[in-house]
């Protein structure tokens, strides 16, 4: 998903960066890329990202040890190298496996044959791979595709490796919500079984690799070889968690801030977004329960309570929710205020310690959008291949032949995948699809439809649809219907609902059919899955797939 | 002072984790179930589920709405099955449950004739089978926990508290927004009230509530064979007979284990 990057959103390197240098100037990582707005109240830019050789310094610091040093340009070359041209997100990774470009796909609580679209497409894929190896909580249907409904398994040469890995609750770690916050969790229970948490079976794959690869004098060794990986038989999250924080290599100890991370290879860290989260006199700040509120104007902070990435800041771009006074614009929620008795900041971290900007030095008034390199806020991310300004396209399958709002039905950007990616037309597939989830249900289900008490609430896969679209197709609530697309057919219960009304669009009833997903051949309750209806289509930035539209047509079954 | 649960179908949003953690803290076994056609399951309550929510697609003056309600023992202020017991075994407590004593349940099901809202029900599919409904969670409130479907509800659509601070509750929720919610509290006087009272936007009709007297239903043993068709009390009847050699037969092969930890009171 996130295949663009590094931890601490660092670019992924493309095969052009030769050294750290050209990577950041390539990327706008770099002090030179700071632009001072002219015309402001502020007159300076933090430009936060251009501290970015500190970071990438210390992660391959942290990752490669002593043999990253200034010399060889701190083992940058080891990194992974990326074509740009290449897509290297789900579905580009779909299609890559059928064209042999992958060879073997570890896949860790994910469930690619029911989750992503065109299911299909990605069943038929893995079955290109030469091994596949599926680590997960419970059997499910990417570990099983090769006897799934339908298909030989003599036919299928794929070697499945299925590993059991221990439930959240069976194993210590941190879990990080989208507010940023990491909360530490602890094992209640010990894992059923031969199953292990993840983190250890990585431990030991690795310390396996690095065994194999000790006497191999192959360059593409080296990374492996050169791997900083000392926890042992035994790893424990609490050591990882420290490695992420980072440590000041001239006194052994963890480093308080990002602010202390050097370029020069005396820190390390594995996340530098992370640093801070693990204090000498602290500890695991991802522990705190701390259930007081201290902000002064008590706005629900609880800012002791885990910890909050980055220096547990809880609200980012804080600066810009008070005046050029530091006052904030609302009164009524002040995240942060400026004491101008103490020449202080209360309330929340805020972003960046500078005085505001009324009260600070010429030069040094900063603007607040620190990771922008020009300190502010863009109405448009002008770095969007279909931007600057939104619009409003027809999806790739549409039961219109033009886009009401503008002159391009399509975006002509997006990305369209080729592999069993038929598509349908209106004539063929007169109704609108659209995939959702339900509450009792879970993603891929494979974590609920193992769950009788879920089950029993919701047994069987189900689609959703008008009471005028049934009655046009004679189908009656509770009747088994077959939805189809270009890329295949599913069968599901019909519920028959008010709440679905037929829309009118350009004068034409279009009807449409509202799909569940949870469904696979594997686990306790069975069904078809809603992902083999919806197509290889990907956003235009950042290929998302296009799951919430497609054309399909409803029979009875 | 007694004990209640307000349950407000304008805050519920039809999650159905009350349902679930019924069946966790009582430890209840899933139904197997099948999609029938509506998002409701299991289809009705039963030995296993004391509690669903019941989906309604309601026409409310030509506005649709998709309403819930929530369905288990009612814990009537008077409750009718107590009154039909011939032997004691559903009592209401002075803390708000109506509770029932396996111990002292004989197996005529008279209770079942007399609710007028259909709750208890029989394990007919045990070998020793007895009366199962909701408990109020009394086993919770006697350590002074709100019951487990409180406890779980992510809205806010269940409300434990004193029935009479609820009743005020109500009656404010209904005078704050009286566009949103119809100017009735079930439950309220409802067969001599209930400790369960509900907030609904539309009429309660239309959720399949039955209209009811405000007196309490007084139901002895006889007036109970007396008051339901003579088709039932002859079903109850048979069933009765059937039950006392069944479990005649088992209190027969049964262990000494078992003996000691059940007190005989159908002699
Ligand atoms: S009060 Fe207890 S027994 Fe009754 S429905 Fe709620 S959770 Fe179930
Ligand atoms: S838990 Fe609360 S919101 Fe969810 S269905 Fe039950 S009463 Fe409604």
């Amino acid at each position: 998903m996130l295949a663009h990057i590094l931890p601490g959103y660092l670019n992924i390197p493309v095969e052009s960066d030769a050294d750290i240098e050209a990577y950041l100037k390539r990327t706008g990582k770099h002090p030179d890329a700071t632009i001072i707005p002219q015309g402001l109240a502020g007159d300076s830019s933090s430009n936060w990202w251009g501290n970015a050789r500190k970071y990438i310094v210390s992660l391959l610091k942290a990752w490669y040890g002593n043999a990253a040093t200034g010399d060889n340009d701190f083992c940058f070359n080891y990194l992974p190298k990326v074509d740009p041209k290449i897509n290297y997100t789900h579905i580009g990774m779909i299609e890559a496996m059928n064209h042999g470009k992958i060879k073997g796909l570890w896949v860790w609580g994910q469930n690619p044959a029911v989750g992503g679209p065109n299911s299909n497409g990605a069943r038929a894929a893995l079955g290109k791979l030469d091994w596949l190896m599926v680590a997960d909580i419970w059997m499910n249907e990417t570990a099983e595709f090769w006897k799934r409904p339908g298909v030989n398994p003599s036919e299928i040469k794929t070697e499945v490796f299925i590993l059991p890995v221990a439930c959240s609750y069976e194993k210590e770690g941190s879990i990080s919500n989208s507010g940023r916050w990491a909360q530490w969790r602890y094992k209640a229970v010990e894992p059923p079984g031969e199953a292990m948490p993840d983190l250890e079976i990585m431990n030991l794959v690795m310390l396996k690799l690095k065994e194999l690869y000790a006497a191999d004098s192959r360059p593409q060794a080296k990374p492996i070889i050169d791997l900083n990986w000392n926890y042992g038989e035994h790893i424990t999250a609490d050591a990882v968690a420290r490695e992420v924080n980072g440590y000041d290599l001239t006194t052994g100890k963890l480093v308080a801030s990002f602010a202390a991370l050097k370029d020069d290879g005396t820190t390390t860290s594995g996340n530098w977004l992370y640093c801070n989260q693990y204090s000498e006199e602290e500890g695991n700040k991802c522990a705190r329960r701390g259930t007081v509120d201290s902000h002064p104007r008590q706005i629900g902070l609880y800012s002791n309570w885990s910890w909050c990435w980055p220096l547990n800041r809880r609200i980012i771009y804080n600066r810009a929710s008070v005046d050029l006074d530091g006052m904030p614009w609302d009164n009524d929620h002040p995240v942060i205020l400026y004491n101008t008795a103490v020449k202080k900041w209360e309330g929340d971290v805020p972003d960046g310690g500078w005085p505001p900007i009324n009260q600070a030095e010429k030069g040094a008034k900063y603007l607040p959008f620190i990771m922008k390199p020009e300190g502010l806020s863009r109405l448009w991310g002008y770095d969007l291949v279909e931007g600057p300004v939104p619009e409003v396209y027809e999806p790739w399958e549409s039961p219109l032949d033009r886009n009401l709002m503008s002159g391009t039905k399509n975006n002509p950007c997006a990305f369209i995948g080729a592999f069993m990616n038929e598509q349908g037309e209106p004539d063929q597939y007169p109704c609108v699809g659209t995939t959702y989830r339900c509450t009792e249900h879970w993603q891929t289900g494979i974590m609920t439809r193992n769950l009788p008490w879920l089950v029993e609430l919701v047994p069987d896969m189900y689609v959703e649809m008008s009471e005028e679209l049934a009655a046009e197709r004679g189908i009656e609530r509770g009747d088994k219907v077959i939805v189809s697309t270009a890329r295949g057919d599913i069968k599901a219960v019909a519920v028959v609902t008010r709440r679905f009304q037929p829309l009118i669009v350009d004068g034409k009833t279009i009807h449409q059919i509202g799909v569940l997903w949870h469904w696979g051949y594997s686990g306790m309750a069975k069904g078809d899955s809603g992902n083999i209806l919806t197509p290889h289509v990907g956003d235009a930035n950042t290929t998302i797939p296009e799951y919430k539209t497609f054309l399909c047509n409803v029979r009875r079954a | 002072m007694s004990k209640g649960v307000l349950y407000d179908a304008n805050k519920c949003i039809g999650c159905r984790a009350c349902q679930v953690a019924c069946k966790q803290w009582n430890q209840l076994p899933a139904e197997a179930t099948t999609n029938t056609g509506t998002l409701e399951n299991p289809p009705k309550l039963s030995a296993s589920t004391f509690t669903k929510i019941h989906f309604t697609e309601a026409e409310d003056n030509g506005k649709f709405q998709f309403v819930f309600t929530k369905l288990q023992c009612m814990h009537c202020e008077h409750p009718a099955c107590a009154t039909a017991c011939p032997v004691a075994a559903l009592q209401k407590t002075k803390e708000g449950p109506v509770i029932y004593d396996d111990n002292r349940c004989f197996g005529c099901r008279y209770c079942q004739v007399a609710c007028p809202f259909g709750i208890p029900n029989f394990e007919w599919d045990k070998p020793m089978p007895w009366i199962r409904k909701c408990t109020f969670c009394a086993d919770r409130l006697g350590g002074g926990l709100e019951p487990a479907c409180v406890k779980t509800c992510p809205t806010g659509a269940l409300e434990f508290g004193e029935r009479d601070d609820l009743i005020v509750i109500a009656k404010e929720r209904i005078a704050a927004s009286p566009d949103k919610y119809v100017d009735h509290i079930y439950g309220e006087k409802e067969v001599g009230g209930l400790s369960w009272l509900y907030l609904s936007p539309v009429p309660f009709e239309e959720l399949g509530f039955p209209t009811l007297g405000t007196e309490p239903v007084t139901v002895n043993a006889e007036r109970a064979m007396g008051a339901v068709p003579p088709v039932l009390v002859a079903v109850a009847a048979i069933m009765t007979g059937v039950y006392l050699v069944i479990q005649r037969r088992q209190k027969m092969s049964q262990t000494k284990e078992n003996d000691k930890n059940k007190v005989e009171v159908t002699k």
